[in-house]
């Protein structure tokens, strides 16, 4: 789809004009539109992308995420651990080229415009979330139409099953097995784990319509990862680096950071004009709100537990070894050559980074 | 006794029974051409997309096809 359609739009640069003329020149730029509020699709102001979306959002969905940390976690040696993330780094970078390019070109090539969910739904036009399947109707003939529709109900699931795994995982070990039932049989927990397997596609089925009353897919899970992760990595990231921290301090800041994040969420429901509180302007999108939201629930998390943490009386060092960094033993890693080392890696994925940046400046 | 199946071994069966899907629908819409042909049919992208994906599927499936010790 972005190959053939930088070939109907007429390369990059043509793609750029027509998009510029048809909507303005700021759907095309990464960073020169977001001094100010109402000056880009988003209605995001740079300090948000920054602090809410890089520094929480997306550092606490690397390091929180149970999909991520699973096949970190079950990497053979710490090598592949620490290369896990920078080969998911680098395919990440690519992902913009098959998600967000499809919505360019769609911009540009698509003979009417795309609107937002709620107004598809009202006037029975097509809405942004529509943009895969109308550009591979596009495209694609009749066999390789149903080959495409088929991939992506196979990428739903493939992700949907991963984290339906994962709930299930969770809740039978560290749940279930840890505090509720500790002496049942393997084959209770088997049973378990497949009832629960059962319970959270019906969840994910649900949760399914949740979506309706979101401005887009996008804005809902980010919704839900300023919920959830962005507290959660403010808790897992001073759990793992401060050793002062104690177990009623991590308790209570991840539950007043998502209490907050939920807050704020219902406050901004309740009364609309409020947005200029939480993402500090009224001019401030769904996008925008999400990425403060998250960005305040992690401060709140952090603040909270760093004040009962200091409050409460922390666990002898003694008790804290393989769990905090500082008293964790670290195995001395020896590699043959210098194009195995995991920073070198990092270093060229960095670089690409900053090369992308300043390109799509 | 054949070593244990390698997981580009299963990445290359899949590029390559996707690939020629690809390809043999291509080829099945150049010898009956659409009705209602898609933007850019002139182009045939399914042979060109469809024959890369077989030839990168078909170099995995041999490079690491399961061996005999």
């Amino acid at each position: 789809m972005p190959i053939l359609g930088l070939i109907e739009a007429g390369g990059w640069t043509n793609l750029k004009h027509q998009i510029g003329a048809r909507l303005g020149s700021e759907y095309v730029h990464l960073w020169s539109t977001t001094g100010n509020f109402s000056q880009n699709p988003m209605g995001i102001h740079w300090t948000g992308l920054v602090f809410g979306l890089a520094l929480v959002i997306s550092c606490g969905y690397w390091t929180t995420d149970f999909l991520v940390v699973q096949r970190v976690l079950s990497a053979h040696n710490l090598r592949s651990a620490r290369m896990a993330p920078i080969i998911g780094a680098a395919f990440k970078m690519a992902v913009p080229f098959i998600v967000i390019l499809p919505g360019l070109l769609a911009l540009a090539v698509l003979p009417y415009h795309l609107v937002p969910q709620d107004v598809a739904v009202a006037t029975g036009q097509h809405s942004y979330n529509e943009v895969l399947p109308l550009m591979l109707v596009r495209y694609c003939g009749p066999g390789l139409l149903g080959l495409g529709v088929t991939a992506l109900i196979a990428g739903f699931m493939s992700g949907m099953a991963g984290n339906v795994s994962a709930f299930s995982t969770v809740w039978t070990y560290d749940i279930y097995g840890a505090f509720l039932h500790k002496k049942a049989t393997d084959k209770h927990y088997v049973a378990m784990g497949r009832w629960c397997t059962f319970i959270g596609v019906l969840i994910s089925v649900g949760t399914a319509y949740l979506v309706q009353h979101a401005a887009s897919i996008m804005d809902y899970v980010q919704g839900l990862f300023s919920f959830f992760i962005a507290p959660l990595f403010g808790t897992v990231i001073l759990g793992m680096l401060w050793k002062r921290g104690t177990k009623a301090g991590g308790f209570w800041g991840l539950l007043a950071g998502t209490s907050t994040a939920i807050g704020l969420w219902a406050w901004v429901r309740h009364d609309p004009s409020a947005l200029r509180y939480v993402a500090l302007s009224p001019d401030a999108k769904a996008m925008a709100e999400d990425m403060y939201r998250a960005l305040w629930s992690w401060l709140v998390c952090i603040i909270v537990t760093v004040v009962v943490s200091y409050a409460t009386q922390p666990k002898p060092v003694s008790e804290l070894e393989g769990l905090v960094y500082g008293v964790v033993p670290l195995p001395v890693e020896h590699d043959d050559h210098w194009y195995q080392k995991p920073i070198v890696w990092a270093g060229i994925i960095a670089c690409l980074f900053v090369i992308l940046n300043i390109i799509f400046w | 006794m054949r070593e244990s199946i390698s997981i580009w071994f299963f990445a290359g069966v899949l590029f390559l029974t996707y690939g020629v899907i690809i390809t043999t629908q291509g080829l099945w819409e150049l010898i009956h051409p659409l009705e209602n042909p898609p933007v850019l049919y002139y182009l045939h992208a399914p042979i060109w997309w469809g024959a890369i994906m077989s030839i990168a599927g078909l170099a995995y499936t041999v490079r690491f096809w399961p061996r005999v010790r």
